[in-house]
């Protein structure tokens, strides 16, 4: 009998939520009740940084967290930072689920942490309060606020775009006043952070598909009998089964909600106008990366 | 193990140890004896928590109080004041409410508030025939409205940990730091002509034009630091940093007040001040995670709602709770602790998260000047130069007004809303 | 070796006080900074929020050790100021002890933190010369530096306290903290 803290960042009713849920309830019915799950939502055991270090250190045992602070610990995974790496949802979960995804998991125990899973976020869009862009012209000189992400910020400076990190609690205040001019993420948090109140035009640029990841602690991983290691493999792929579906559901419907709010949504910009835009970027990136892990995410499905 | 850890520190605290280090070894002996957990959460906790852009806000409004005081920003402040409400008997009371406001309008410490204006307005009240210890009570109660008035650090604790906009808390302050300004001035004219104090206090005030020409550079202060905030240049966070440059200039080039060697003493104090506050909030960071994990917000939230079933009674709850808990706890070590678990709550009973947020600060600000631990009476005891003890007899009539004042918010939310609702 | 001692306990105490104010100076001055290059110049800086959150730390941390040193930290102190003259040197004793335990926990763990995540790296910010990441590891040595400090500064404080509780003599805190912090400066 072993009860497990599970730490994430977002409400109960998020797609974190949901897919720790499902992770909870498959892991309770293959160990038949010896592992059970308490959640802590909401950043309540810290932020994902801090959570993804107590998983290290051995102070929050499963966490479900977005690849941004993973990053700094599992150098690996930058890699889906790529913007217009992704093609679509399909061409994501075959990436992650495959090969490729499954070697970067197979890095985690290096770097003090077990990579059970990797769930999903959705892809990224723009929101605004300039003007509604289109093409890459459209987003010359705006301000926009990013993730501490060197990736991301690269990127957008190819754009044109000045990227400004921001503590998240401050961002609303930040768009309505003008501090910042826009801001990026999936649908469901421009949803959930009530974003059509202070952001007029909303464009589905998806320009970075961005996962979650279920991470466990090695603390508890090298407690496990190697059945047992197989239940956590197991429950993790239900919960982040349960994830994408989550945000699937979200994205459809966000989209429509989002328009009922009164944002002018783009619902198709040239996306390869982007993707042109960005080639010196690329270039960067392809020296960072490697060009053959690029290009072997790139040709998968195809 | 919550139980322990808060007796626990109970019983460092009356000893006498440090607030932050009896916090500090509570949940040390807590981690120890109670859990699995491993010790280095301890240095995790003490870096992350205040690994913090909003908390940065602390040591900066601290640095600007201190360089107001030093610049004769604070002295031409209480200049105007004195020639707009200074006239009448128990005038320069009422100036130093109405300096507070204007101050709390720059400032978001309440400490900050006591050093910058009470080290002016203390000696000021003792030569026109004030007893010290109404001054040293006096002013630890007004230096209040500067967590109230916007911007404030406990505002944004509150809007961080229960992830509230700040822009709409700071905005939601303004009605209740008006009434609270406006109660504190009504009483101090009363009650200083029951006990016939300042019959002097039209001696000596400058005529309101030269008065308003002299302070112009500091009353623009509010207007570029509010202003700027709404108008986007900066961020509420960034407003204190903003507020500390332009106390600077206006100290060493307009009024060339600031020598070098002063400059050095504010930033002695100032280091020292953010220390003590930073420190207390980085181990209060500690402990409150280590109750989050044991499931005690979660219990707490159930028990209320199992309890109290009207939003009215929940409020009264949680008055009377805050109140207890600020007589002891440090405001922003409790709104750490305490506005992760309550804020949903509140919620959950239809309240206002803004309203709620409110409640919360000007309940936990009246701790400030309640005994036995009280941030501004320790400030202003040291600015007055007198024992504690001697300042409680003062202090009861100003907490019985804080607290009328404190109802009033609680059960008439468009107070707080009306500005909110205008705005946003 | 009394005189030593003092040497030590004196330039512990304005070095790290020192350092502490360069550290608020150099905040104050990235954070104004940020303002600036994002509003005037439409420039907006990626490291200043992450470097100044991380001088901040430091700021602290070095911080503590004249917070300890002038008997700043905020404490109730009823019972001391209360107490008969043999009670008050016990309650000086037990202070001193818990001070020093705490202060323990935190540089043993602090510097074993410090060496557990040495090969995490700072978000939003590269190493300008090498071009790759910082280790987050220089933000948490703060800790175990600060504790080790005011170790020094809560045993000097210890002694100035039980010499004049022996003496009897009341002291004004106010003043004594001023002279403390203005002498040799
Ligand atoms: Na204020
Ligand atoms: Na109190």
């Amino acid at each position: 009998q072993q009860a497990l803290k599970l730490g994430y960042s977002l409400a109960p009713t998020s797609h974190y939520g949901v897919g720790a849920t499902a992770m909870a309830e498959e892991l309770e019915r293959l160990s038949d009740g010896k592992f059970t799950i308490e959640q802590f939502p909401a950043n309540a055991l810290g932020g994902e940084r801090e959570m993804v270090e107590g998983a290290q250190i051995g102070t929050v045992d499963i966490v479900i967290t977005s690849t941004g602070p993973v990053g700094n610990f599992v150098p690996d995974t930058l890699i889906t930072d790529i913007p217009f790496l992704f093609r679509d949802y399909e061409h994501a979960h075959a990436v992650l689920d495959g090969p490729i995804g499954q070697e970067i998991l197979a890095q985690f125990p290096n770097h003090g942490l077990i990579g059970l899973a990797w769930g999903e976020n959705g892809f990224r869009n723009l929101t605004n309060n300039v003007r509604p862009i289109r093409t890459p012209e459209d987003t010359q000189g705006l301000k926009v606020r990013t993730m501490e992400n060197q990736v991301h910020m690269r990127a957008f400076q190819e754009l044109g775009v000045l990227p400004t990190p921001m503590a998240f609690p401050e961002l609303f205040t930040a768009l309505q006043q003008g501090t910042v001019d826009g801001q990026e993420n999936p649908i469901g948090v421009i949803l959930s952070a009530n974003f059509s109140q202070v952001q007029d035009h909303l464009t589905l640029t998806q320009h970075v598909y961005s996962p979650a990841l279920i991470i466990l602690s090695p603390i508890v991983w090298d407690g496990l009998t190697d059945e047992e290691k197989g239940w956590f493999e197991e429950a993790a792929a239900a919960g982040a089964a349960a994830m994408r579906e989550k945000v699937r559901e979200d994205a459809d419907n966000g989209v429509a909600t989002l328009k009922e709010q009164g944002m002018q949504v783009v619902e198709d910009p040239d996306r390869a106008a982007f993707e042109a835009a960005l080639q010196p970027a690329f270039a960067e990136f392809a020296e960072r990366f490697g060009q053959d892990k690029i290009d072997a995410i790139r040709n998968t499905g195809m | 193990m919550s139980t322990f850890m808060l007796a626990g520190m109970v019983f460092f605290i009356a000893l006498g140890a440090p607030i932050a280090i009896a916090i500090l070894a509570a949940s040390i002996g807590g981690i120890a004896f109670f859990t699995p957990l491993p010790l280095v959460l301890v240095a995790q906790r003490l870096m992350t928590t205040i690994d913090s852009f909003p908390l940065m806000a602390i040591p900066f409004f601290i640095l600007a109080g201190n360089l107001m005081e030093a610049g004769g920003i604070s002295r031409r402040l209480v200049e105007f004041a004195k020639a707009l409400v200074g006239g009448v008997q128990g005038g320069l009371a009422a100036s130093c409410v109405l300096t507070c406001m204007i101050f709390a309008s720059v400032s978001g410490s309440s400490v900050a508030t006591t050093f910058a204006i009470g080290a002016i307005i203390i000696p000021a009240m003792i030569k026109h025939g004030y007893p010290k210890s109404f001054g040293a009570s006096l002013q630890a109660t007004s230096a209040e409205l500067g967590v109230i008035i916007p911007p404030s650090i406990p505002l944004i604790l509150y809007g961080v940990a229960a992830e509230v906009s700040i822009g709409e808390l700071f905005v939601g302050g303004i009605g209740p730091g008006i009434l609270i300004g406006a109660a504190l001035i009504l009483f101090v004219l009363v009650y200083c002509r029951i006990n016939g104090w300042g019959k002097e206090d039209h001696v000596g005030r400058l005529p309101l034009l030269s008065a308003t020409k002299e302070a112009a550079w500091a009353l623009a202060m509010p207007v570029i630091i509010i202003g700027g905030i709404y108008q986007g240049v900066f961020t509420p966070t960034e407003a204190s940093v903003v507020a500390v440059v332009y106390a600077l200039l206006v100290g060493t080039i307009v009024y060339r007040a600031i020598s070098w060697r002063d400059l050095i003493g504010v930033l002695r104090r100032s280091v020292i001040a953010s220390t003590i506050i930073m420190f207390i909030i980085a181990a209060a960071g500690l402990f409150s995670f280590l109750i989050t994990r044991a499931g005690v917000p979660a219990a707490i939230s159930a028990w209320i709602t199992s309890v109290v079933s009207d939003p009215a009674m929940f409020l009264l709850a949680v008055n009377v709770f805050l109140f207890l808990v600020g007589m002891f706890i440090e405001t922003s070590a409790a709104i750490i602790v305490l506005a992760p678990i309550l804020a949903p709550v509140a919620i959950s009973f239809g309240v206002d998260p803004v309203h709620f947020g409110l409640i919360m600060v000007v309940n936990l600000a009246l701790g400030m000047i309640t005994p036995p631990f009280g941030v501004n009476l320790f400030a202003a005891c040291q600015v007055a130069q007198v024992p504690l003890e001697r300042i409680i007899r003062h202090l009861v009539p100003f907490v019985l007004v804080i607290v009328t004042c404190l109802m009033i918010i609680t059960y008439v939310p468009e107070l707080t809303l009306f500005f909110r609702n205008l705005a946003y | 070796m009394l005189t030593a001692l003092k040497l030590v306990d004196r330039a512990v105490f304005h070095v790290t006080l020192t350092l502490a104010m360069i550290l608020l100076v150099t905040m104050a001055a990235v954070s104004f900074y940020q303002v600036t290059t994002r509003f005037v110049f439409e420039q907006p800086s990626t490291w200043s929020e992450v470097t100044s959150r991380s001088l901040q730390i430091w700021m602290v941390y070095l911080g503590l050790v004249a917070a300890f040193r002038t008997g700043s930290l905020m404490a109730v102190d009823m019972l001391q100021r209360l107490a008969p003259k043999t009670l008050k040197i016990v309650v000086i004793c037990a202070i001193a002890g818990l001070n020093l335990g705490v202060l323990a926990v935190m540089f043993w763990y602090g510097w074993s933190m410090a060496e557990r995540v040495r090969f995490q790296t700072l978000a939003g910010v590269d190493n300008p010369f090498t071009g790759g990441g910082i280790s987050i590891a220089i933000v948490y040595t703060a800790i175990p530096v600060g504790a080790a400090l005011s170790i020094v500064a809560v045993i000097a404080r210890f002694a100035e306290e039980v010499s004049r509780a022996s003496r009897g003599e009341p002291v004004n805190e106010a003043e004594a903290r001023a002279r403390l912090e203005t002498e040799g400066a």
